[in-house]
């Protein structure tokens, strides 16, 4: 998975395009990962209470 | 409004939420849909939104310094012990109009907003506008990639800043907050069982 896009420009040169798309699924998947966790760990808390 | 009811956002901070949420979501459907394959005309929506988003974003910047509490939204010493009290997953002490984790969203929104904000005015110089014409060459090429990296990661933060509202605004416990959110009022056994009343900063 890359960070950044790079192009060439005319001269042959690197030129810096831009962040990398594919990173899309990194922070969607991050996001999703600390909502099942976090619904995991309420509903264990949840359910520790109940019984006390 | 009945006396059970106590008034946590005006008309207008409502208004200002929602409209915010539908400029964010049209730029980033229209900025990030073309990037993953689906194309379509996106560029007068992304620009005419964001400018929308510019707009309210100052106008609630000169509302919250003039006519609201800043104090409200601060984030000071004493939060330390309400941070440690939630990474303990314990009760900490009850905060005043806004919890912890709000205003930190909020502190987190504003960074990405005015950093996705300050690059967007600037690439509104590659476009053509009826109120102004193009100038790709108004920076380097390399400038232009540093301001192209900045918009994006803004966009990709708020991807995750999103699904996190989203997710903590729909939970039961949360729920009148939505409610507040939708229709400005919370109840007083809300208030009484989630906030501290004395810490509860209102309007100049």
């Amino acid at each position: 998975m890359d960070f950044f896009r790079f192009s060439r420009n005319a001269w042959g040169q690197t030129t810096l395009e831009g962040v990398s798309f594919d990173l899309f699924w990194a922070f969607l998947g991050a996001a999703v990962a600390f909502v099942v966790a976090h619904a995991v760990f309420a509903a264990i808390k949840a359910r520790g209470k109940a019984k006390t | 409004m009945s006396s059970d009811r106590i008034q946590r956002h005006k008309l207008i901070d409502r208004a200002f939420h929602w409209v915010m949420a539908a400029c964010l979501f049209a730029l980033l459907i229209t900025g990030l849909a073309p990037k993953l394959g689906v194309d379509f005309a996106w560029i007068t929506i992304h620009w005419v939104s964001g400018l929308l988003l510019a707009l309210i974003v100052i106008g609630h910047t000169i509302r919250a310094l003039f006519w609201q509490s800043v104090k409200s939204m601060w984030f000071g010493a004493a939060d330390i012990q309400a941070l440690a009290a939630t990474l303990r997953a314990s009760d900490g002490p009850k905060p005043g109009k806004y919890s912890l984790a709000q205003r930190l969203m909020h502190h987190a929104v504003t960074v990405f907003c005015l950093a996705a904000i300050a690059t967007g005015m600037v690439m509104l110089a590659k476009i053509d506008s009826p109120f102004w014409t193009r100038d790709p060459y108004l920076i380097s090429a390399e400038t232009w990639g540093l301001v192209y990296v900045v918009h994006g990661l803004a966009a990709l933060t708020f991807v995750s800043l999103i699904v996190l509202h989203v997710y903590f605004a729909l939970r039961p416990e949360k729920l009148f907050y939505l409610r507040g959110m939708i229709f400005g009022w919370i109840s007083r056994d809300e208030l009484a069982a989630n906030h501290d009343p004395a810490l509860w900063v209102g309007e100049k």
